[in-house]
């Protein structure tokens, strides 16, 4: 398996990952793979090749670092005294959308995502940074500006904002940069002999979600 | 017994949902306020497991607004049920404060309430309420929803409590249960074990009466999918649902089953909930069919009041704000990759005073935007005429026709229609010269001028000589000079140009170094009438016409090079030329860019650029001390006299002096070809 994809692959395991990890559900035995994706044509062409989404909620800690900003008073409402409603103490919610997306440049999936309140206002990096999306500390000695995110010594920001390569709207994207050296460092350490193709496509996507998983939070999920 | 809490929604708009309503503002409904349908969803409620503390976090009851809220047949998305309700956008902020928000609310709860009553149909249970104010200017969108739901009185209460599904149905039932929502999610159904033998059947809430009619009470069971994950509370639509079962169908206690399994459980563990749940004192309500009870669902905002909730969507909609950040992280990426110490801020904080409007104003201008500065003024006198549009990039024909637009308005305009974000004016105005007498009927307007000028000077840190003539650059030179600010001079000859920077004041340089002089320095001849008899060619600019953008960049460069020095405007030339490489001296006086050299020549024809470093010279009739002095001291005054007494600066400088006592040994050397030549 070489250490890059070409397109053609990256969809052939794309839709080999959804079929395999979306079918059965989790299954307890195996090592966690994030799951409830879907494929997206979008009108495939070369210029806008397909890429793999789905959407996931998230709680948000701490809840009242959110504020949306104050209201003036415009209520003109009252309401009669209900027992029979639960005092609200369900979490701020914050929802993200998440794509993978083929990076022609490193010939590697590439991690996309938006992430907006329940206003649907897009979070500012700060509000990203210590929402559940991304593990504590696994980001903790990056130099952060209002829209990229650095690690000290690194020549490319590890996070930073950009156009969605498909789509064409404002997302946060992590670099590709070191993805495939990681990958395949750890697929080494496994190797299988005899193999079809496609369970190796499959493997390849398994293993770079786990690298991703270093960084993201994958378990949530809507 | 407990009383049944319910867990009310919360709204969660999608993005999308913002941008279907401005499409919907802007081209359907324009000043339209009427109401119109809108669609949502909603799906089985989900929790997570927290990290730290290993607790299931209930991940709210959300009802759920996108972009497809406003097209009729709607699917909803996998495992969700779609929802209906009216949406009102209001024109002002003033008209969605003071809209009577009961009666709208109470128009949807009747609507409700006669599904119930006269349709007896559960298809409009979970009808919802938004209105919206959207101001498309700030992309900053007001919205509030409301839920409405029946009060029960008295309240539902529950036998025991809300115990886990598995403590009440089998697996098989509920694996069956599981499968059917899978294939068609529907809001509400009923369930009854199996007649025969095997998996228990399922209905809908319409069949309610043949399809329980031979059903013990203790076996009919109805079941919604309920958008709570609180272990103890219901979601919302199961009020609703209680309400026209007591109304439609009448019965002492109700099996509910809260169905809460989208997905097959990993461990065996079902997450639905079971409970019977009776009213009050356990009787059949009587008038429950002729009185419509009070309703309750308006949703509160993110502070826990009653009241709208505000949707701030610039960061990702406002064009200007999006072309603000792309033009910062491509300069940035610079810094990421090639120059970590590069201060981007100070380039683009620097304001910038372009005195010409022309081909070099243009080409400046451009590429001042490419470091990202972002104040930048334009000062011209002319208009756009037919020759400009192909060599002064910020022109086009249209600019051109009745008579021409005034050149520095334009070129400012043309700026911002390139990227918003910068902050560019124009000004129409024309810098009086030595050797250019002033009618004395003009002296008020020039005095102003020379007001606006000063002001302006003040006003920016950078000063660009871009104009077409030698003694136009006289008084901005001194201006600069008084005030301590970057002067930048860039002129064009045929094939050669001359780019460089004026040196600081005497006063206030850096004692040691050597002075760099100005553009007058090196001239012993005040600046006078070069305009006059002078043929067409020579007057006009004729020059290359890829000279002007070489130059403007160099220029350009030049003072981002001097920006990024540490002494800025102090910055020692670098040290002559000495074949290649830089020895240890040159690399002292260098920026993070580089050297930051006094003068560069360019030779077109050559293809060659020549370092010069001039000193100041003392007696100099654009920034020498005494003609500082004599500005601060007499203002106005001073400038008219050099503007209508020839001689003046001369005499005033010294340089007559030296005119004089110099004349026989400069008679032979040629020196005033080149210098004045490049001007024109």
């Amino acid at each position: 398996m070489s250490a890059t994809f070409t397109r053609s692959q990256f969809e052939t395991a794309c839709k080999a990952y959804i079929r395999v990890h979306n079918a059965s559900g989790q299954t307890s035995a195996t090592a966690f793979r994030p799951d409830g994706w879907t494929w997206s044509d979008h009108n495939s062409t070369i210029a806008r090749p397909g890429f793999m989404h789905r959407s996931a909620l998230l709680p948000l800690n701490p809840v009242r670092s959110l504020e949306i900003g104050s209201e003036e008073d415009v209520s003109g409402v009252s309401s009669p005294i209900d027992e029979s409603v639960v005092a609200a103490n369900t979490p701020i919610l914050i929802a993200s959308e998440q794509h993978v997306v083929y990076s022609p440049t490193f010939q590697v999936p590439t991690f996309y995502f938006t992430m907006y309140n329940s206003s649907g206002a897009p979070l500012t990096l700060d509000q990203i940074l210590i929402s559940p999306l991304f593990h504590p500390h696994s980001l903790a000695n990056a130099e952060a500006t209002s829209f990229a995110l650095t690690e000290p010594g690194s020549s490319f920001p590890l996070l930073s904002q950009g156009d969605h390569p498909v789509l064409g709207t404002p997302s946060w994207y992590l670099h590709p940069c070191h993805t495939a050296e990681a990958v395949v460092e750890l697929m080494a350490e496994s190797p299988r002999g005899d193999e079809s193709e496609e369970r190796t496509l499959v493997r390849w996507m398994e293993t770079w979600f786990m690298v991703l998983g270093q960084v993201v939070n994958l378990r949530y999920r809507s | 017994m407990p009383i049944v809490q319910f867990a009310p929604f919360s709204s969660l708009v999608q993005p999308a949902f913002w941008h279907a309503l401005t499409d919907l503002k802007i081209d359907v409904l324009r000043l339209s306020d009427e109401a119109i349908p809108v669609s949502g969803s909603y799906s089985s409620g989900r929790s997570v497991k927290d990290r730290e503390t290993g607790t299931e976090i209930a991940l709210g009851c959300n009802l759920s607004v996108g972009g497809e809220a406003f097209q009729t047949a709607v699917q909803a998305p996998s495992h969700s049920v779609p929802v209906t309700g009216v949406f009102k956008n209001f024109n002002t902020i003033e008209e969605f404060k003071a809209a009577d928000k009961t009666a709208l609310f109470n128009s949807i709860a009747d609507e409700i309430w006669n599904s119930i009553v006269v349709d007896r149909s559960t298809a409009l249970l979970t009808r919802f309420l938004l209105i919206t104010f959207a101001d498309l200017k700030k992309y900053k969108y007001y919205y509030w929803f409301a839920f409405p739901a029946f009060v029960a009185k008295p309240a539902w209460e529950i036998d025991g409590e809300w115990k886990p599904a598995g403590e009440e149905f089998d697996d098989d039932t509920l694996s069956t249960i599981q499968s059917h929502v899978q294939t068609s999610p529907t809001p509400f159904f009923l369930i009854r074990p199996s007649q025969k033998c095997g998996v228990p059947e399922i209905a809908s809430l319409e069949q309610y009466d043949e399809f329980f009619a031979n059903v013990s009470p203790e076996q009919r069971t109805i079941a919604f999918l309920d958008p709570s994950a609180l272990s103890t509370n219901p979601g919302w639509p199961l009020r609703n649902l209680l309400a026209f079962l007591r109304t439609v169908h009448p019965a002492y206690t109700y099996r509910v089953l809260c169905w809460r399994d989208a997905e097959l459980p990993v461990s065996g563990a079902w997450k639905s909930r079971f409970g019977v749940v009776h009213q009050g004192t356990g009787e059949l309500a009587k008038d429950a069919e002729t009185t419509k009870p009070a309703a309750v669902g308006w949703e509160k905002n993110v502070q826990g009041k009653l009241g709208p909730r505000m949707a701030d969507l610039a960061p990702m909609m406002d064009p200007t704000r999006l072309a603000n950040q792309a033009v910062d992280l491509n300069l940035k990426l610079m810094r990421w990759r090639i120059l970590p110490a590069l201060d981007l801020e100070k380039v683009a904080n620097t304001r910038c005073l372009l005195l010409g409007a022309g081909t070099l104003g243009c080409y400046v201008a451009r590429t001042l935007m490419g470091w990202g500065v972002r104040t930048i003024t334009f000062v011209d006198s002319a208009r756009v005429s037919f020759s400009n549009p192909v060599r002064q990039p910020l022109f086009e024909f249209e600019d051109c026709l009745h008579g021409g637009k005034p050149k520095a308005a334009c070129a400012a305009d043309r700026l911002k229609k390139i990227f918003p974000g910068v902050n560019s004016t124009g000004h129409n105005l024309s810098i009086p010269m030595p050797g250019h007498p002033i009618p004395s009927g003009s002296t008020e307007q020039t005095r102003k001028d020379v007001q606006t000028l000063e002001k302006l000077i003040d006003e920016h840190d950078a000063v660009f000589l871009l104009m077409d003539s030698r003694e136009s650059r006289w008084l901005p030179t001194l201006l600069g000079a008084a005030k301590g600010k970057i002067v930048m001079n860039a002129a064009l000859g045929f094939d050669t140009f001359l780019v460089m920077r004026h040196g600081a004041r005497a006063s206030s340089a850096t004692a040691g170094g050597t002075r760099l002089g100005c553009y007058y320095c090196n001239d012993i001849v005040a600046p006078a009438d070069s305009l006059t008899d002078r043929t067409l060619d020579q007057m006009c600019t004729v020059t290359r016409p890829g000279l002007a953008s070489i130059a403007a960049s160099t220029a350009v460069e030049l003072l981002v090079s001097l920006l990024q020095h540490p002494e800025g405007i102090n910055a020692p030339a670098p040290p002559p030329q000495s074949g290649s490489g830089t020895s240890g001296d040159a690399q002292a006086s260098e920026s993070v860019l580089g050297i930051v050299p006094h003068q560069l020549r360019g030779f077109l024809a050559q293809f060659r650029n020549l370092l010069i470093t001039g000193a100041a010279f003392d007696r100099c009739t654009g920034c020498s001390e005494m003609i500082i002095r004599a500005y601060e001291e007499q203002g106005f005054e001073m400038l008219l006299k050099a503007f209508n007494e020839q001689g003046y600066l001369e005499a005033l400088s010294g340089l007559d002096k030296l005119h004089d006592e110099g004349e026989a040994a400069l008679e032979s050397v040629d020196w005033d070809e080149d210098e004045g030549e490049d001007d024109f």
